[in-house]
C-alpha cells in the first residue's frame, strides 16, 4: 500500500490529496496546530491511517509544524541527503517527513522523495515517518547520503473502522462499541469456520460450536438473546452482500432428539479470504440495517487488490491439520452386555442353549444395557459373532466359543485420525487504474469418524476499475461448492453411533470383531441379534455398518457477490449503485441400507435460495465552518428474497438394494414442496458531525417496508455521540493518559417476521388412496403482527495509556425487546397447538471489556496480552398476560427448554429434587431421591465469558495461546441419563463407601448411594428430616441406604430429571500456535514466508460434566442445552505454510 | 456545474427511492402459495377420521397405554408403562393430538353453517347439515373417550383459540349431557336423510345417513352404559331416553362397524403396522393373563377361577401367534430385566405379522359385538344379546366355530357377558380398561398387590410399581397432561379440585 501525500505548495490544500493506489473519497482539513485527515469510504476498502493515538498526534503536530513554519533554521554541521522510496513498489514517497531524533529539526521529501537535511553536531539518528508506513531510525554515523526505503504498516491498522453499510469510519469518532478483527488474528488455526475463529476473540459475543461435528453447526449470539422465538443469529454481511445463515436443521436435531446437524450456512464465507471481521454489537452500531440489526452485524471485509502498483502478486497459504477424538465418556470396563440370570437353564449369570447337544452360555444379544456377568477370561459364551460364524458355514457342527472379557479395541479404536488439507492461493494484478485479486481455496477434510470427508472449493475475484476521472466500476464474485460425505447423525438417534456407544450397548463388544461388520450373504453382522437364532437387529446395528451403509450426504452451491458503480462528480459526493446477490442451492441425501434395524429408505431434500439487494447510497461530506465537518448520507435498498425446497422421500422400504433414488420405493414415494418469497424496500439517511476532533454526533434513520408485516412500514432510529477528552488542551501531552474517549448512544432496531405468519391456511398432509388430506394448521397465525422492537441504550469508555501500552474499552449496555412474535403454546383444547402473538419483553443488560497489555515492548521481543469479558444478564420480562412460560421444545425426556418469565432465557425445566434450606438432596428411607416440583432445573446461558490471548514475539518467531473460559449455564445430558441406566458408564461400577462394587449385592456390602439426606415432605409443603428408620429427626441425617446399582441407574430416568442437568462451565486452550516468519534476507524473492505449527481445543478443565464436552450444540437456533447424543469432542492440530511474492 | 451534478444526483437519488418504494405488490408477495386459505369439507373429513385413528390406535397412545393397562398386551422390554411410568411426553401429545385433530371438524361444522358456503357443499360436495351431524357423532366418540380417560376435560370453551386460549374445564355430567343432545340431533336428523352426507372423502361410511344414524345410536348405548350406576337424575334421565329411542335402531351387523380400513400402501398403513414394522418398535406381546383367559385356563396364582374355564377361545389361534408351539403371553407388569429374560419365548407379534399390525388392517372405533354386549347388559344380561355379541366378535376377527364355541359358554351373567365384552374388545384398550373400572371385569386382570409369573426362572412376583406415583390399583383415569399445568393453569387446577385430585386414584363419576 502506499499512500502519498503530494504537497505541491509547501502546505496542504484543501482540495487534493492524490492517494496513489488508492481512489477512495475522503476529507482532510487542517485545523490549528493538528491535521486530521478524516476518511470516509464509501463501499468496503479499509486501511487508511489516521492519526489516532498520541504519537500520532504529535507526529501530525509536527508534520503542521514543518509545513506551516518551513523548514527550521538552525546550526546545522552536516547535511544528509537521500531518497525516502516505497518497499511495496520502489517508487519514491513525496512528503516523508525526515527529523533529527530528539530534535525538532526536520524536513519533507519533495515530489520526487528527495530530502536534505543539515544535522547538528550533537544528532545521532534519524527518524523516517509517512503515513501508513513503519517509521524506520537510522544512526547516521559518518554517511551522508541515506536512502530509506519504508516498509508498509501491517493493515493492523486501529484508526480506521468498518462500520454499518460498509462505511469505513474513524474508530474515535464512533459513538458505539465496534470490534475489528483482522486476518491473521482469525485465521490463527485455520479451522476452516468463520465463527469458530471468533471464539474467545471479540467481547460481548457468546460462541458455540459443536465439536466432533464435521461442518456441524456454530452459533453466535451478540449481547445475548433478543428475540424468544425469531432470530437470535446476527446479520453476516460479506462486502456489503447480506449472507443468508439459515439453518436447515430440523427440530429434532436440535433438541437432541435426532438427526443431521448440516451447520448453517455461513460456513461457506472462507476464512482464506477474509481481510477483516467488524462486529456491530447492537442496535446503536447496526441501527442502519434497520429490520435485520436487532441481533447485531457481522461485517466482513474480503481481501482485495489496489490499484496503482503495476504489477502481479502471488499468496500462497498451506497447512495440514489433525483431528482425534480427546473426550470420550468413561466407560465401566468390569461387567459385559446384558442381565445376570439365575435359577433353572442358566450358568454363572447366562442362559443356556443348547445347540447340537452342547450347552452354551448365550449373551443377552436383544438386550442393550450391560448390566450382565463380571468379566471373566474362564467363562466361555456364545457371541453373536460366533454364531453368525457358524451360520455363515452352513451350520456345520457347532460354534465356536469366546472368552467374556472386556474389549481389546474398545470406543476410541473406532476412530480414525481425521486430516484437513487447507490450501489457498492468490494472484493479485494491479496497474494505475485496475486491479483484481483471484482466489482459489481447497478445504479437504478426512474426518474422524470412519467414511466421513468434507471437501470445499472456493474462488473469490474481486476487481475495480477506474473508468474515468469520476467513474469507478467494481466487482466481487464468490463461489463455494462443498461436498460433505458421512456427517455424523447426532443426537438421540439410532444412526448416531455414540447413541449405541454411550447410551444403549454392550460393553464388551470388540471393535476389531464388529469392524467385520457384512456376512457373506450380504447381511449384517450385528451384536443385538433379536435372540441367538434370529440375526435380526433388535435395536441397534453394527456401529460399522451404520457408518459405511446408513451414511448420508449432501451438496451446496453458493454464489455470492456484488456489481456496482463509484460515482464522485465532485469533491465530497460520492454515489454508489450497487446490486448484491446471494444465492445457493442444497441437496441433502440420507440413506437407510436394507438390512439395517430400520426400514430402508432414501431421502432427498433439495433447497434453494437467493436474496438480491438493489441498494444505491449517495453521500456528501463538507466542512460548515472551519471546526465543523458534516457528513450526509441518504439511500435506499430493495431486498428480495425468495426459497424453494422440495423434500422427497421413499415409502415403504426400498425396492433394489443400494439403489438410492426416490423411484426405488416400494410405495408411492412422499413429495412435499414449499417455496416463499418476502419483499423489503428501506430508505435510509445519516448525518454526522464532527467537532474539532473531539466531539461527534451522528444520527441514522431507516425505514422499512416489510411484504410479512402489515401495515407494512416500520422505522429504525439511532443518535449516538463520541467525546474525546483527551483533545482537551488540560489533558494533551500528559504521559499518563494517551487516549481517552466516552461514548454514548440510543437506538431503535428491529426483528420482522417469516412470510405468511399473518393470515390463517389449510395444509396439505397426505393422500388416503386418492382422496387428499387437508388439515387446518396447527399454529394459529395473526393477522396483526408487528415486527419485535429493540431499545436499546449503550455508554461506553475507551482508554489508552503509557504510549498505547495499556488499552482498556469499556461498554455497558442495556437493551430492551418487546412487540416479541411469539408463537405461544396455547391448550391444545382451544383447537391449535400454538397461535401468534405480539407480547412480551427480553431485557439484556451487559457489560463487556476489552484489555490490551503490552507488557513487555522492545525491539526484538513483545509481549502482548488481549483480554475480553463478557458479562450479559438476560431476563425475560414479561411474555403475555397469563403465559409465564413459553416452551421453546419439548426434549425427547424429561426437560423442556423455554422462556420463564423473571428467569434469563433458555430455562430447563424438568422435575426437581427436593432440597431442604441448605440445598441437601432429600432422599427417602428405601435411600431414592425425592422427585419435586416439576420447575427451572437450569438455565443454558453462560454467566459470563472470558477470552485471553497471550502472544510473544521474539524476532520473527510468533508463539500466541488463546484460553476461553465460560462460566455457569446448564446442560441436560441424556448420555448420562441412559448411560446410566443401562450400565455403561463408569458409576455403575464404581466402589461405594463399603470399598465394594456398587453391583455387588446388597448383603454383601454392595450397593450405589445418592448423596443426600432423609426426609419427606410433609402436607404443608415444608420437610421433616428422618433418620435412617425412619423417625423424625430435628437435625439432617445423611442417606447412607444402599440401593442396587440397577435401580440406582433406572432412577436417573424414573427420578428427578435435575439428576441429569450439568452446569457447563469450562476453560478451553481454544489455540495454540507457533510461528516464524523468516527474515526476507535469506527468502530472496518470496516475501513473508512463515511456517507455523498450532493446535485448536488442545485442554479443557472446570467441567462438571466428565462425560461429555459441555460445549455443545446442534444448531445455531434457540434450541440449546439438551445433549441429547454429544458427539467425541474432538482436538486439532497443524502444520501451516505461507508466502507471497 | 457542481451543483448541476448535485442536482442531478438528488433526481436521480428521488428516482430511486420511488421506483423501489412500492408496496402494491406485497399483498401479492404475502399470500402462501403452497397453502389454500380454503378447501372443501370432504378434504377435511377424511384428515379428521384418519388422523384420529392414527393418534388413537397407534403404538404411542394405544399401545403404550390402554392396551397395557386393559392388560390385553405388556411390553417384552422396558416395561415402565406396564407399570404405570407413565411418559408425561405422551401424554401432553396424546391430548395436542387428539384436540388438534378435532379442530378439522369442528371447521367442517364451521364452514357447513357458514351461509356464504353451504350452497357450494350442497351443490357438490354433499349435505351441509349431514355434514354437521357427522362431525358431532366423530366428536362425540372422541370426547366419550376423553371424558372416560381424564374426567373433566375442555369442552364447552374448547375450539375458540383466536378470542380463548385458555378454555375451561367442564364437568363430566355437562360434557355428558351434551353428548346425549348432540348424538340425538344427529340421529334423528340422519335417519330422515336420503341425500349422501359426503361425495367423498368418507372413510368410515362412504357418506351414507343410515348408517351414521345407527353409529350415533350406537354411542348413544355406549354413553347410557358408562352411566350405568349414576344416580343423578338428570343424567339418569338423557341416559334412559337415549336407551329408548336408540336401543333399536343401532348395529345390527358388522357391516355397521364404525372403523377405518387403512390402504396398506405405505402413505396409509395401518398405525400398528407403521409402529411395528417402519418404526420397528416391536417391543409389544400378548399379555399371559389374557392368554389363559382364552385358552380356558384358571389362574392359580392368584386363585381365581376363569368363567370359561375348560374352554379354548376360537380367537386364541388369531390374538396370539404360537411361538416354540405353544400360544404363551407375557406376565404382566414385571421389571425389565425379568421382561427380558422371557423375551425369546413369548408371542412374537412382530415376526408373525398378526392381523392385528397388517398394514391394510380394518382399525375399529366401535362394533356390533360390543352393541350387543350393551344391550345384553341393559336387558338383565339377556342371553340372546350375549350370544350374538359373541358370534358378532367371532365374525368380525375370522373366527371358526363360533357355533360350538357359544353352545360350550356358561350362560350370560354380569361376568360372563362382561368378560366376553373384555375379550370382543381386544385392541380397543381405553374402551376394555373402561369397563374394567365400571365393573370390575373381567377377574383376569391382574391388580397391583397380586401374583404374577412365572419369571423365566420359574418364580412368581407380586405385581406392583416401585416406589413411584402413589398407584395402589390400577389407574382409575389417565392424569391431566403436564402441558396443561404450564398453559391453562387456572382452569386445570380448578379441574383437579372438582374432580378430587390430579391423581391416578381419583374416580370418575361413572366407575364403581
Amino acid at each position: 500500500m502506499g499512500i502519498r501525500a503530494n504537497i505541491n505548495d509547501g502546505r496542504l490544500s484543501q482540495t487534493n490529496i492524490n492517494l496513489k493506489g488508492r481512489s477512495h473519497k475522503y476529507i482532510k482539513r487542517a485545523k490549528n496546530n493538528n491535521i486530521e485527515i478524516n476518511f470516509f469510504s464509501l463501499n468496503q476498502c479499509l486501511t487508511f491511517q489516521s492519526p489516532k493515538t498520541h504519537t500520532m498526534r504529535k507526529f501530525a503536530m509536527m508534520l503542521v509544524l514543518l509545513i506551516f513554519a518551513g523548514v527550521q533554521v538552525v546550526l546545522a554541521q552536516t547535511t544528509i541527503t537521500g531518497v525516502v522510496s516505497s518497499a511495496d513498489d520502489g517508487q519514491p514517497i513525496p512528503g516523508a517527513a525526515v527529523q533529527v531524533k530528539g530534535t525538532t529539526i526536520g524536513v519533507t521529501t519533495d515530489v520526487n522523495g528527495r530530502y536534505s537535511l543539515r544535522v547538528p553536531a550533537d544528532g545521532k539518528i534519524l527518524e523516517y515517518r509517512f503515513v501508513g508506513m513503519t517509521t524506520k531510525e537510522v544512526t547516521i554515523g559518518t554517511q551522508t547520503v541515506i536512502n530509506i526505503v519504508l516498509e508498509t504498516e501491517a493493515m493492523d491498522i486501529e484508526g480506521v473502522v468498518v462500520t454499518a453499510l460498509g462505511i469505513s469510519r474513524e474508530k474515535k469518532a464512533l459513538g458505539y462499541a465496534v470490534e475489528e478483527v483482522k486476518a491473521d488474528e482469525l485465521n490463527q488455526t485455520r479451522s476452516g469456520n468463520l465463527i469458530t475463529s471468533l471464539s474467545g476473540k471479540v467481547s460481548g459475543v457468546n460462541i458455540t460450536s459443536a465439536s466432533g461435528n464435521m461442518g456441524g453447526s456454530s452459533r453466535i449470539t451478540i449481547r445475548g438473546i433478543k428475540s424468544v422465538s425469531g432470530n437470535n443469529q446476527p446479520l453476516f454481511v460479506v462486502d456489503g452482500v447480506a449472507m443468508d445463515n439459515s439453518n436447515y436443521n430440523t427440530t429434532d436435531t436440535q433438541r437432541g432428539a435426532g438427526g443431521v446437524d448440516y451447520g448453517n450456512m455461513a460456513n461457506d464465507i472462507n476464512p482464506d479470504d477474509i481481510e477483516s471481521v467488524s462486529v456491530l454489537k447492537g442496535p446503536t452500531a447496526a441501527a442502519l440495517y434497520g429490520s435485520r440489526a436487532a441481533n447485531g452485524v457481522i461485517l466482513i471485509t474480503t481481501k482485495k487488490a489496489k490499484a496503482g502498483k503495476k504489477g502481479l502478486g502471488v499468496e500462497v497459504n498451506s497447512s495440514v491439520s489433525f483431528e482425534q477424538v480427546s473426550l470420550l465418556p468413561t466407560y465401566q470396563n468390569q461387567y459385559g452386555g446384558g442381565y445376570v440370570y439365575t435359577g433353572e437353564g442358566t450358568d454363572q449369570g447366562f442362559a443356556l442353549q443348547e445347540i447340537n447337544g452342547v450347552n452354551y452360555r448365550v449373551i443377552d444379544y436383544a438386550l442393550d444395557e450391560s448390566w450382565g456377568p463380571k468379566y471373566d477370561p474362564n467363562i466361555q459364551t456364545l457371541s453373536a459373532f460366533d454364531i453368525f460364524d457358524w451360520e455363515a458355514n452352513g451350520k456345520q457342527g457347532n460354534p465356536n466359543t469366546t472368552p467374556w472379557v472386556a474389549p481389546e479395541k474398545d470406543v476410541e479404536d473406532f476412530f480414525e485420525t481425521g486430516v484437513v488439507f487447507n490450501n489457498n492461493f492468490a494472484i493479485t494484478g494491479t496497474n494505475e487504474s485496475s486491479a483484481f485479486r483471484m482466489s482459489y481455496t481447497n478445504y479437504d477434510l478426512k474426518g474422524y469418524m470412519p467414511n466421513s470427508t468434507q471437501n470445499r472449493n472456493s474462488i473469490n475475484f474481486n476487481g475495480e476499475s477506474q473508468v474515468s476521472k469520476w467513474v469507478k466500476g467494481f466487482v466481487g464474485v464468490n463461489y463455494v461448492n462443498t461436498y460433505t460425505l458421512g456427517r455424523p447423525e447426532t443426537g438421540y438417534d439410532d444412526n448416531n453411533i455414540m447413541q449405541k456407544f454411550n447410551q444403549w450397548g454392550q460393553r464388551q463388544l470388540d471393535m476389531g470383531v464388529m469392524s467385520n461388520y457384512v456376512n457373506p450373504d450380504g447381511t449384517q453382522r450385528v451384536w443385538n441379534r433379536s435372540s441367538w437364532d434370529d440375526p435380526t437387529p433388535a435395536y441397534s446395528d453394527n456401529p460399522y455398518w451404520t457408518r459405511y451403509r446408513n451414511y448420508q450426504d449432501d451438496e451446496r452451491n453458493r454464489l455470492f457477490g456484488n456489481v456496482g458503480i463509484l460515482l464522485t462528480p465532485m469533491e465530497g459526493l460520492s454515489i454508489q449503485g450497487k446490486w448484491n446477490l446471494d444465492y445457493y442451492s442444497l441437496v441433502e441425501m440420507e440413506r437407510n441400507s436394507m438390512g439395517s434395524q430400520a426400514q430402508s429408505s432414501y431421502d432427498e431434500n433439495r433447497r434453494e435460495f437467493m436474496e438480491t439487494n438493489a441498494e444505491v447510497i449517495a453521500t456528501y461530506s463538507f466542512k460548515a465552518t472551519e471546526a465543523l465537518s458534516v457528513n450526509l448520507m441518504a439511500g435506499a435498498n430493495n431486498r428480495h428474497k425468495e426459497y424453494q425446497r422440495m423434500t422427497s422421500n421413499t415409502n415403504g422400504g426400498l425396492i433394489i438394494p443400494e439403489l438410492y433414488k426416490i423411484t426405488n420405493s416400494i410405495n408411492k414415494p412422499t413429495v412435499a414442496e414449499y417455496e416463499d418469497a418476502k419483499e423489503v424496500q428501506s430508505v435510509f439517511g445519516s448525518v454526522n458531525f464532527g467537532y474539532l476532533g473531539m466531539l461527534y454526533l451522528d444520527a441514522t434513520y431507516r425505514s422499512d417496508w416489510s411484504s410479512t408485516i402489515k401495515p407494512y412500514r416500520f422505522y429504525y432510529p439511532s443518535v449516538t455521540m463520541s467525546f474525546v477528552f483527551s483533545e482537551l488542551n488540560a489533558l494533551k501531552d500528559n504521559n499518563v493518559l494517551s487516549f481517552g474517549k466516552i461514548r454514548a448512544g440510543i437506538a431503535k432496531s428491529g426483528n420482522d417476521t417469516d412470510p405468511y405468519n399473518n393470515d390463517y391456511y389449510y395444509t396439505y398432509v397426505s393422500n388416503f388412496g386418492s382422496q387428499a388430506n387437508y388439515s387446518i394448521s396447527t399454529t394459529l397465525n395473526n393477522k396483526d403482527l408487528k415486527p419485535e422492537s429493540t431499545n436499546s441504550f449503550e455508554l461506553g469508555t475507551e482508554l489508552m495509556f503509557f504510549s498505547n501500552r495499556v488499552g482498556l474499552d469499556f461498554t455497558y449496555y442495556n437493551e430492551s425487546t418487546t412487540n416479541q412474535i411469539l408463537a405461544v403454546a396455547v391448550s391444545a383444547a382451544s383447537g391449535y397447538g400454538f397461535k401468534f402473538i405480539n407480547s412480551g419483553e427480553i431485557t439484556n443488560k451487559g457489560i463487556e471489556i476489552g484489555l490490551n497489555l503490552t507488557p513487555i515492548k522492545t525491539s526484538s521481543f513483545s509481549w502482548n496480552i488481549n483480554a475480553n469479558f463478557t458479562k450479559n444478564t438476560n431476563e425475560v420480562v414479561d411474555l403475555a398476560p397469563d403465559l409465564k412460560v413459553y416452551q421453546l421444545v419439548n426434549g425427547p425426556f424429561a426437560v423442556s427448554v423455554n422462556a420463564e418469565v423473571g428467569l434469563p432465557y433458555g430455562s430447563l425445566i424438568g422435575s426437581s429434587y427436593v432440597k431442604d434450606a441448605e440445598g441437601n438432596i432429600i432422599v427417602d428411607t428405601d435411600g431414592y431421591t425425592l422427585v419435586g416440583a416439576t420447575k427451572s432445573i437450569g438455565t443454558v446461558l453462560p454467566d459470563f465469558l472470558l477470552g485471553v490471548w497471550n502472544r510473544f514475539n521474539f524476532k520473527g518467531l510468533e508463539l500466541s495461546a488463546l484460553v476461553d473460559y465460560r462460566e455457569g449455564g446448564q446442560l441436560f445430558s441424556t448420555t448420562s441419563m441412559w448411560g446410566r441406566y443401562s450400565g455403561i458408564l463408569e458409576e455403575t461400577a464404581a466402589t461405594n463407601y463399603n470399598g465394594k462394587n456398587v453391583r455387588d449385592p446388597l448383603e454383601d456390602g454392595g450397593g450405589a448411594l445418592f448423596e443426600g439426606v432423609y426426609g419427606e415432605v410433609k402436607d404443608d409443603g415444608t420437610i421433616q428430616y428422618l433418620d435412617a428408620e425412619g423417625n423424625p429427626s430435628d437435625v439432617p441425617v445423611a442417606n447412607t441406604t444402599l440401593i442396587d446399582a440397577e435401580s440406582w441407574g433406572g432412577w436417573h430416568y424414573s427420578g428427578p430429571a435435575e439428576a441429569n442437568v450439568f452446569d457447563a462451565t469450562y476453560v478451553k486452550l481454544r489455540e495454540l500456535r507457533l510461528s516464524y516468519t523468516l527474515p526476507s534476507k535469506w527468502t530472496g524473492p518470496v516475501q513473508n514466508l512463515a511456517v507455523s505449527a498450532f493446535g485448536r481445543n488442545l485442554a479443557i478443565w472446570g467441567e462438571d460434566i466428565k462425560h461429555i464436552d459441555p460445549e455443545n450444540t446442534t444448531g445455531s437456533g434457540n434450541i440449546q442445552g439438551i445433549e441429547g447424543g454429544a458427539l467425541p469432542s474432538l482436538r486439532y492440530f497443524g502444520f501451516g505454510l505461507n508466502f507471497n511474492f | 456545474m457542481k451543483t448541476n451534478i448535485l442536482k442531478y444526483t438528488l433526481s436521480l437519488l428521488v428516482l430511486v427511492v420511488m421506483a423501489v418504494g412500492c408496496t402494491k405488490d406485497f399483498d401479492e408477495i404475502n399470500t402462501d402459495p403452497n397453502r389454500p386459505k380454503e378447501v372443501p369439507t370432504v378434504n377435511l373429513i377424511s384428515t379428521a377420521q384418519r388422523y384420529l385413528t392414527d393418534d388413537i390406535f397407534d403404538e404411542w397412545f394405544s399401545a403404550r397405554q390402554g392396551l397395557l393397562w386393559s392388560q390385553f398386551w405388556a411390553q417384552r422390554n422396558y416395561t415402565e408403562e406396564d407399570r404405570f411410568i407413565i411418559r408425561q411426553n405422551t401424554n401432553n401429545t396424546y391430548w395436542r393430538l387428539i384436540y388438534t385433530d378435532m379442530m378439522d371438524l369442528q371447521n367442517i361444522i364451521n364452514i357447513a353453517s357458514d351461509p356464504d358456503r353451504r350452497a357450494e357443499i350442497n351443490t357438490y360436495y354433499g349435505d351441509a347439515d349431514g355434514q354437521i351431524a357427522v362431525a358431532n357423532i366423530l366428536k362425540s366418540y372422541v370426547f366419550q373417550l376423553l371424558v372416560s380417560t381424564y374426567g373433566d376435560i375442555p369442552y364447552e370453551e374448547a375450539f375458540d383459540a383466536i378470542n380463548n386460549p385458555t378454555p375451561a374445564y367442564s364437568t363430566q355430567k355437562v360434557i355428558f349431557l351434551d353428548l346425549f343432545a348432540k348424538l340425538k340431533a344427529a340421529a334423528e336428523y340422519l335417519e330422515a336423510s336420503e341425500t349422501t352426507v359426503f361425495t367423498s372423502g368418507d372413510l368410515m361410511y362412504n357418506g351414507d345417513p343410515a348408517q351414521w344414524a345407527k353409529f350415533a345410536n350406537s354411542l348413544r348405548l355406549k354413553l347410557a352404559i358408562r352411566l350405568s350406576k349414576t344416580t343423578d337424575p338428570d343424567l339418569i334421565a338423557a341416559r334412559d331416553a337415549a336407551i329408548d329411542e336408540a336401543s333399536g335402531n343401532a348395529f345390527t351387523s358388522n357391516a355397521d362397524n364404525a372403523g377405518v380400513t387403512y390402504l396398506g400402501d405405505g402413505e396409509s398403513n395401518s398405525p400398528m403396522y407403521d409402529g411395528f414394522y417402519v418404526a420397528r418398535r416391536n417391543d409389544f406381546t400378548v399379555t399371559a393373563n389374557f392368554v389363559d383367559l382364552l385358552k380356558g385356563i384358571n389362574d392359580t396364582l392368584n386363585n381365581k377361577t376363569n368363567p370359561f374355564a375348560g374352554i379354548e377361545d376360537p380367537r386364541l389361534a388369531i390374538f396370539v401367534p404360537k411361538r416354540g408351539g405353544v400360544y404363551r403371553g407375557m406376565p404382566y407388569g414385571i421389571v425389565n430385566q425379568n421382561a427380558s429374560a422371557l423375551r425369546s419365548v413369548t408371542a412374537d407379534l412382530y415376526n408373525s405379522q398378526n392381523l392385528v399390525a397388517h398394514a391394510d388392517a380394518t382399525v375399529v372405533w366401535m362394533d356390533y359385538a360390543e352393541v350387543c354386549f350393551i344391550l345384553s347388559e341393559l336387558n338383565g344380561w339377556s342371553q340372546a344379546h350375549y350370544e350374538a355379541g359373541v358370534a358378532a366378535s367371532l365374525e368380525r376377527w375370522g373366527a371358526e366355530g363360533a357355533a360350538d364355541f357359544i353352545a360350550a359358554l356358561p350362560a350370560a351373567n354380569a361376568e360372563n357377558v362382561m368378560t366376553q365384552k373384555y375379550i370382543a374388545l381386544y385392541m380397543n384398550g381405553y374402551e376394555a380398561w373402561a369397563e374394567y373400572r365400571r365393573t370390575g371385569f373381567p377377574k383376569s386382570i391382574i391388580e397391583i398387590g397380586e401374583k404374577t409369573g412365572p419369571l423365566s426362572n420359574g418364580t412368581v412376583v407380586t405385581f406392583g410399581p416401585e416406589t413411584l406415583a402413589g398407584n395402589d390399583m390400577i389407574p382409575r383415569r389417565l392424569t391431566y397432561p403436564k402441558q396443561e399445568y404450564s398453559i391453562n393453569k387456572d382452569n386445570v387446577d380448578a379441574a383437579a379440585a372438582t374432580i378430587g385430585g390430579d391423581t391416578y386414584n381419583s374416580k370418575l363419576i361413572w366407575d364403581k
